[in-house]
């Protein structure tokens, strides 16, 4: 029997959308965690369906608040999110599915972890999908689905740096610890888009599994991580020439989404959408190690770790819930009741 | 007129390809209908159309709708020619009174006159001609209607493109409720295999699409609506056909041994151009069209970003050979669309028309393009 904890319901959002057109200091957010004080970490959950972001702390597992998006669920739907370097905001990509203005709702909205509110949002055309910032906090860059690009931006402006081709309907996006590469990853075409983030170039485009989702890099940067949903693999990409150089078999029925690999790199874990599962790795020999099924919830996309690396979360889209597992044990633990349609999370941090 | 050579050399600088180091997964599927009956399931998918469009002309309520022709129009033309040369070379007499009356059913509804008369005659006749069309021994596998299931959720007219389309053709949303019933009955079909909890995540994406499409006739008019609503749940669902059909229902899982599968598709097509048998050679270019140029294998798409000489040469070859829906005006290629912002713009090349003398040279043609389009992908 799966573990169920009781929905959200004790917290109300307090805060409505910004409605500022651009950040509002979103850069200076970056440097506001007191140094030399505990950390109060905190799970961001984007609820595609619900429009809205749960807010757990990990401390209980329990959800703290509920964050509105938009007064469009279905229609605007929050989706990737990232974490600035300092873990203190939390950037959403948000898509509009079904616009009813002149101008849709696709935008990046930022979110302040101490406070749970929503400080600033600028807009991103071309329905973002997934977002990642630059180690130095000064970029984000996002994959557009609907028009096949990855664009960067200004993170203290909202300013467009520069936006490039990539394959049809872009979906993931990571840029690598040294800041140097960004990877956006396209399903249609089954391609990787390699951008020098320094001479704002694209690289190349590689080959990698059947319909690529999400790309994540080793904490070294030596290797990117690129799963593929519908080939049920992961590509094992050495970034010291962008190639492929081994491919994980998670099978067919797997149907992988996001991917996280441990602070100390030795795992990997696979976010199994088609088998309710995760799956995990070893980074030395790509090998898949072990299979999470127990008490999974269903449909996981999601995946994150704790900044220690003894906890591993999983957004559950179809039973809108998170898994919480145990990495020693590598079973899980507890699942949380969020919103609908459980998307992403990701981890962030406020100083206490 | 010129017959343009294909290049050796394809892509270059930013678009050189890297070669994964291993493509895919091994097989973990028994069964691969599309490449197994790869013109076999293009048969049957024009089978199956008619026969939807038939039944959706049965469905709609209320007095002719001269919209109606977008359902019928493919009747007589696509759906037919996907297994009309195959009728008729097997039975001449039933494939003549089967294209009458598929042709009928246009001709009745631009005079705005109702063809009810036609409906049970007509599905007479197509039952018949699935059965001789279709080896009884391949239909009545599971893989075989799981492969006729990915194309009815996923191929244009289908569920997903359905709800898509059906902004800019309003019936669209009518065949996208057509294929879903026939999907729901194929899977009662298939599903033994499925364990309880696939049962129960099939029954939620049926039910969401069921509540897509609550019945024949479209929302009038057709706005509100999300056009990709259908698409998610139809992927899902077929993630799960796959498993309790034990079938791989994707066949662009490797696309370099897809491009070297349909060489050996096309080149028997050849040689029956070369006879003068088109209408055979045609149905094979419909199966090769399908996972060219469809969405979910996303060929097209690649060649396009990799190798786009090869893709424009494609371009000018399938019209030979097969209907292709015009592109709506001021729709346009997503990654075409897409140039560089803070990077020196594209460098503007003369456009050179690509043309055949004959159709066989086009078929030739074709088959170079696969084949360069097998090595660039690595095969």
């Amino acid at each position: 029997m799966m573990l169920l904890r009781g929905r959200f319901g004790r917290t109300r959002p307090k805060v409505l959308l910004a409605s500022s057109a651009l950040l509002v200091g979103l850069g200076t957010l970056l440097s506001t965690t007191a140094v030399g004080q505990s950390p109060a970490y905190r799970l961001y959950v984007a609820n595609e369906y619900g429009a809205n972001i749960s807010v757990i702390d990990p401390a209980t597992d329990t959800v703290v608040t509920e964050i509105p998006i938009s007064g469009r669920p279905g229609d605007v739907r929050p989706r990737g999110m990232a974490v600035s370097p300092d873990g203190s905001t939390i950037y959403v990509s948000i898509s509009d599915f079904n616009p009813q203005f002149e101008t849709p709702e696709d935008k990046i909205v930022a979110i302040d972890v101490a406070t749970n509110t929503v400080t600033g949002e600028f807009r991103a055309g071309g329905n973002p999908e997934r977002l990642a910032i630059n180690p130095a906090g000064t970029q984000i860059w996002a994959s557009l689905e609907a028009i096949a690009q990855g664009a960067g931006y200004d993170l203290a402006t909202g300013e467009l740096l520069a936006s490039f081709r990539v394959g049809v309907e872009a979906e993931g996006v990571a840029v690598s610890p040294d800041g140097r590469w960004v990877y956006v990853t396209a399903e249609a075409t089954h391609t990787t888009t390699v951008i020098d983030a320094e001479n704002l170039t694209v690289v190349k485009h590689l080959l990698v599994g059947n319909r690529p989702r999400v790309v994540t890099f080793s904490p070294d940067g030596a290797f990117a991580y690129v799963t593929a949903e519908i080939g049920g693999t992961v590509s094992v990409i050495q970034t010291s020439d962008h190639t492929v150089v081994a491919t994980i078999d998670l099978g067919l029925d797997s149907r992988p989404v996001e991917i996280a690999i441990s602070p100390d790199g030795t795992r990997g874990y696979v976010a199994g959408g088609g088998t309710s599962a995760v799956y995990v790795f070893d980074t030395a020999t790509n090998e898949v190690t072990t299979t999470i099924r127990e008490q999974m919830g269903r449909r996981p996309w999601g995946i994150t770790i704790s900044a220690d690396g003894s906890k591993v979360y999983t957004a559950n889209g179809l039973s809108d819930s998170v898994s919480v597992i145990d990495t020693e044990c590598l079973c899980v633990i507890d699942n949380i009741a969020v919103g609908r349609g459980a998307h992403s999370i990701v981890l962030g941090v406020a100083a206490q | 007129m010129m017959k343009r050579s294909i290049r050796g050399a394809v892509a270059a600088g930013a678009f050189a390809v890297a070669v994964p180091f291993a493509t895919s997964s091994s097989a973990q599927y028994a069964n691969e209908p599309f490449f197994e009956w790869t013109v076999v399931m293009s048969q049957a998918f024009g089978l199956e159309m008619a026969q939807i469009r038939v039944n959706v002309l049965d469905a709609i309520e209320g007095e002719v709708d001269p919209d109606l022709i977008e359902v019928v129009e493919q009747m007589a033309k696509g759906d037919w020619e996907r297994f009309g040369g195959t009728l008729t070379e097997r039975d001449p007499a039933l494939a003549g009174e089967l294209y009458e009356h598929l042709a009928a059913f246009e001709e009745l509804l631009e005079e705005g006159e109702s063809a009810d008369y036609l409906i049970e005659p007509t599905r007479a006749l197509l039952a018949q001609a699935y059965d001789l069309v279709i080896d009884p021994a391949i239909r009545e596998t599971a893989a075989f209607k799981g492969g006729v299931m990915a194309q009815l959720l996923l191929a244009e007219g289908g569920v997903a493109e359905g709800f898509e389309e059906a902004a800019e053709e309003i019936f669209a949303f009518s065949m996208g409720w057509g294929s879903l019933q026939r999907v729901k009955e194929l899977w009662a079909d298939v599903q033994g295999p499925a364990t309880d909890d696939q049962k129960d995540e099939a029954n939620q994406l049926l039910t969401i699409l069921d509540t897509l499409y609550p019945t024949v006739n479209p929302p009038d008019p057709f706005v509100g609506f999300n056009p990709e609503e259908a698409e998610a749940p139809s992927q899902l669902f077929l993630g799960i056909i796959e498993s309790a059909t034990d079938a791989s229902l994707y066949s662009g899982r490797d696309l370099a041994r897809l491009s070297g599968h349909l060489v050996e598709v096309l080149t028997p097509a050849c040689g029956q151009v070369e006879a003068g048998q088109i209408d055979l050679a045609k149905e094979s270019f419909y199966a090769t069209a399908d996972h060219f140029l469809g969405e979910t294998t996303g060929l097209a798409d690649l060649l396009n970003l990799f190798a786009p000489e090869l893709y424009e040469e494609a371009e000018a070859i399938f019209p030979h050979f097969v209907l292709l829906e015009e592109e709506e005006e001021g729709e346009e290629d997503e990654s075409a669309g897409a140039a560089p912002a803070g990077a020196p713009a594209a460098e503007e090349e003369d456009e050179e028309e690509i043309e055949f003398e004959t159709p066989l040279d086009a078929c030739n043609a074709m088959i170079e393009v696969l084949t360069e389009a097998r090595t660039v992908l690595g095969g």
